[in-house]
């Protein structure tokens, strides 16, 4: 009895003494908010609070037997908001596609734009878009959708602080609805590329905005009137969707009861989680652990090529990158399709222009093309007045895209076989991506994301004046651009499109250099077919 | 003693400045600009300029850190640029994450290295001292990301014991209420969620309490060893009482100092471990949040998160200064 006692004294000590820790570590706690869940949508579909409590043994992956049917998909970066204007990344503009939708939808396949919320488009001069509106839609919450949402949306986007998509609106004018179901956009300039980028600005409900007053308190309402509706945020975890049972359309109408939206930043952890049935579709994964996947017997992988176009840019405003000739050199220099192979497991494409499949206006015959001569890179490099070759500093980010390090060392050793001596540095993103904007980079690897139609990357990087990313300017490829924004009919859009491409790989400002695959590791209980802008819907899944 | 916890208390408000007063220099010395980092690519100049000023970043340095201490005693700590909220909420929806996790890192590690300690001390160079040796080394010596990925694959990917990430699964976690999952689930009898809360928290906290288990493991034997030499032990044994007896009540409690010092001294330590731990297992924390912060050099995130940890670290060390008291009957503080 008494022995027993004393047993017992350490054990309650630690027991008091963690439980003080426990309360000392909470002292310094700020004021929390009613909970990590933020409020449910309050549609009429959306079944709000806790969900109900399924068996303790539960992994993500599998539905319970006779519960929802579900699907655990993988983000590869934190949802960061609840509105769906507060961030801009791709795989979290995908997750609230299911919520919201935006006019129109871009095809990869066909490579044009296709109606979604919007029944057609058209110019009545080259200043104005006319919109017309699907009638009969209707938002989570019973409303009707109108132009007036549209009007208010895009004017958000454009006027709100906290919006990451001001610059999509930057060349628009005015927004204006001519009646219930008719939107008007007006461009200061004429901008052909315009309809490529709303094909991902969310519609949001006024009645919602207006209800709640700022901005602020309506996004905790996502109110969309897309084919999935909003149940559940858990910041830092998850966002859980539900399936829209009075969907306006079949298309993308839901075949599956939720859909679970998990966030990993870590695609090791991602592929294990993957491997242990928690969850049925990640993205990213590595290409060493590929055939891990592929081999399971679980799980499988698919891909697309990606929309991230990889390249080499050469400042002009820096000596010696204003030699064309060395540009040139550089360009025979590098062997894409060895580093494809070799770093990449071949799961990557080369890229012979500067755009690749699946983007607008791509022509895998343009000319001139570099492939790999080391002969004539040297005999370049002689002209360009380096017989003997020259010292240069390559720089690469470590980390941001997959094997960017790697790929920046095969290149370093490939320029040194011609004569470029390239000394590699890294430094980390948030030094390199600033320098490179500002245009004090002179020589470095980088890749853009999100190419679809190309008028506003070749702007960015190749039209005077508008970045110092390369310096580089030229009379001809400015007009080409320039005429390319004004031109509506898309056939001569596209061949002033080649042209300005064609001088542009001729003057090689650039060494254009691979597109990225998408790769996502799937449960074989899922059938999905992979896009290549990162975004994954629920409507390209097939639940068995 | 109340005199003195006041006396401590208003001695840390010059460590808070300086520490508030480092971070924010570091960061601003760090290369990398939060507004080109944040803004979409497709961002203009003008975008970029119109984002430093509305956060204040055209401002010169000095203007900026006296605009952050202002707020700060009004405990405002900003908005975060990156998720466009304020600090204090931000930190607070994540806190529980974090202290949950440590709670159990720090009660795994006792519940291990204590009676190991013990035992190992009690018998020096017996077969239990030398497997705790071997413990105790292993613990200190195993960087945690390595071994956290070790518990993953093992009991995530071979067995399938344990989730391999996340604090919780869709579905079985109910009401969130004080946002610790454990206490939730108890008080809305929530068993499932009680069950699937601890399923998430094995791994990381093993993987987070099996350092601090290793140095405590240490420090309880050497403590015991120690004191088995006192006089008044003999005169215990020589009383006749057990040998247990005298083991837990009277060496234990004599050792507990420099336990609890340890502990104390190793919960700032985990806050730190936390950080990568909280990465590898995709934890909801504080120290994720950190890492966010950190990547896209969001300031008032950043020197928010690192603020709480000082005053976490001082808290922490204040109160096991008035543990001592309580474990020790013979301190008394003027």
């Amino acid at each position: 009895m008494r022995v027993r006692r004393c047993m017992m004294m350490p054990v309650s000590a630690h027991v008091a003494v963690a439980a003080l820790l426990l309360a000392v570590a909470c002292a310094p706690a700020q004021p929390r908010p009613s909970g990590g869940t933020a409020p449910s949508g309050g549609a009429p579909a959306a079944s709000s609070g806790s969900a109900p409590a399924a068996s303790g043994a539960q992994t993500g992956g599998s539905s319970p037997s006779g519960g929802p049917r579900r699907v655990t998909e993988v983000l590869g970066s934190e949802v960061i908001s609840i509105s769906p204007y507060g961030d801009s990344a791709s795989p979290t503009y995908g997750m609230w596609m299911h919520v919201f939708e935006p006019l129109i939808a871009y095809n990869e396949q066909a490579g044009q734009n296709e109606p979604l919320l919007a029944t057609s488009w058209s110019n009545p001069d080259p200043n104005t878009w006319e919109f017309k509106l699907r009638e009969g839609v209707k938002f989570h919450d019973g409303s009707d959708f109108t132009a007036d949402d549209v009007v208010h949306s895009y004017k958000r986007m454009r006027d709100d602080q906290t919006s990451a998509q001001r610059s999509t609106f930057k060349n628009v004018d005015a927004i204006q609805a001519v009646d219930r179901y008719t939107v008007r956009v007006h461009t200061k300039e004429p901008d052909a590329a315009l309809i490529f980028r709303l094909n991902n600005r969310m519609i949001t409900s006024k009645t919602v905005y207006d209800k709640y007053g700022s901005g602020e308190e309506a996004d905790k309402h996502p109110i969309g009137t897309g084919p999935w509706v909003f149940k559940e945020f858990v910041p830092g975890q998850r966002v859980v969707l539900e399936k829209n049972p009075s969907y306006w359309g079949t298309e993308r109408q839901a075949t599956f009861d939720e859909l679970v939206v998990r966030f990993m930043k870590e695609p090791q952890a991602a592929v294990t989680a993957l491997m242990n049935g928690e969850v049925d579709l990640i993205p990213n994964v590595p290409p060493q652990l590929v055939d891990q996947v592929a081999n399971s017997g679980r799980t499988h992988i698919a891909s697309a090529p990606g929309t991230r176009l990889m390249f080499l840019g050469m400042n002009s405003a820096y000596k010696p990158w204003d030699n064309v000739k060395l540009r040139q050199a550089v360009n025979y220099a590098i062997d894409k399709e060895g580093i494809v192979k070799g770093i990449l497991s071949g799961r990557a494409h080369v890229l012979k222009t500067p755009i690749g499949p699946g983007m607008y206006a791509y022509d895998p015959n343009l000319q001139p093309q570099y492939t790999y001569d080391p002969a004539k890179a040297k005999q370049l490099l002689a002209e360009a007045g380096y017989p003997n070759g020259l010292d240069v500093e390559l720089q690469s980010p470590s980390g941001r895209y997959l094997k960017d390090k790697e790929i920046a060392e095969a290149i370093v050793n490939m320029l040194g076989q011609v004569g470029i001596r390239a000394r590699l540095v890294t430094p980390e993103w948030g030094k390199i991506w600033p320098d490179i904007q500002a245009g004090r980079s002179p020589f470095y690897l980088l890749g853009r994301g999100a190419v679809e139609d190309p008028g506003e990357y070749l702007e960015q990087y190749f039209k005077t004046g508008i970045t110092p990313r390369v310096n580089f300017s030229d009379a001809q490829v400015d007009a080409d651009l320039e005429a390319a924004a004004r031109e509506f009919d898309p056939p001569k859009r596209v061949a002033l499109l080649h042209k300005a491409m064609s001088r542009i790989m001729d003057q090689a400002p650039m060494a254009f250099l691979f597109q990225y695959e998408d790769t996502y590791g799937v449960s074989n209980r899922l059938d999905f077919k992979a896009r290549g802008d990162e975004y994954v819907y629920a409507w390209d899944m097939k639940l068995k | 003693m109340t005199r003195y916890l006041v006396r401590r208390l208003v001695g840390t408000i010059p460590v808070l400045l300086l520490v508030t007063l480092l971070v924010y220099g570091l960061l601003h010395l760090a290369p990398g600009d939060p507004a080109s980092l944040l803004l979409p690519e497709d961002a203009t100049d003008a975008d970029v300029a119109e984002a430093r000023a509305r956060w204040g970043l055209d401002k010169p340095f000095y203007v900026q850190y006296v605009y952050f201490v202002g707020n700060a005693l009004q405990g405002n700590l900003g908005r975060s640029f990156r998720f466009a909220q304020p600090v204090t909420e931000l930190i607070g929806s994540r806190l529980p994450a974090t202290v949950e996790l440590a709670f159990f890192a720090v009660l795994i590690a006792t519940l291990i290295a204590i009676p190991l300690g013990v035992f190992a001390g009690a018998r020096p160079d017996s077969a239990t001292d030398n497997v705790g040796t071997v413990f105790g080394l292993f613990g200190i010596s195993m960087p945690n990301f390595w071994f956290g990925i070790m518990l993953i694959l093992l009991f995530a990917g071979v067995l399938h014991w344990f989730p391999s990430a996340g604090r919780s699964e869709y579905g079985v976690a109910g009401q969130t209420i004080t946002g610790f999952y454990f206490v939730d689930s108890i008080i809305t009898g929530n068993w499932a969620g009680v069950a699937d809360a601890f399923r998430h928290v094995v791994l990381p906290a093993l993987t987070l309490g099996c350092a601090l288990a290793g140095i405590l493991m240490r420090i309880t034997r050497s403590a015991v060893l120690e004191i088995t030499r006192e006089d008044y032990v003999l005169v215990a044994r020589a009383k006749g009482l057990m040998n247990r007896v005298v083991l837990w009540r009277h060496v234990l409690r004599n050792a507990l100092i420099p336990i609890v010092t340890v502990v104390g001294l190793e919960l700032g330590t985990l806050l730190s471990g936390s950080i990568i731990v909280e990465t590898v297992f995709a934890w909801p924390g504080v120290g994720n949040l950190l890492i966010t912060g950190v990547t896209s050099r969001d300031y008032p995130l950043v020197t928010g998160i690192v603020l709480m940890y000082t005053v976490a670290f001082v808290t922490i060390n204040l109160a096991i200064d008035a543990i001592y008291a309580v474990v020790d009957p013979r301190i008394r503080f003027q």
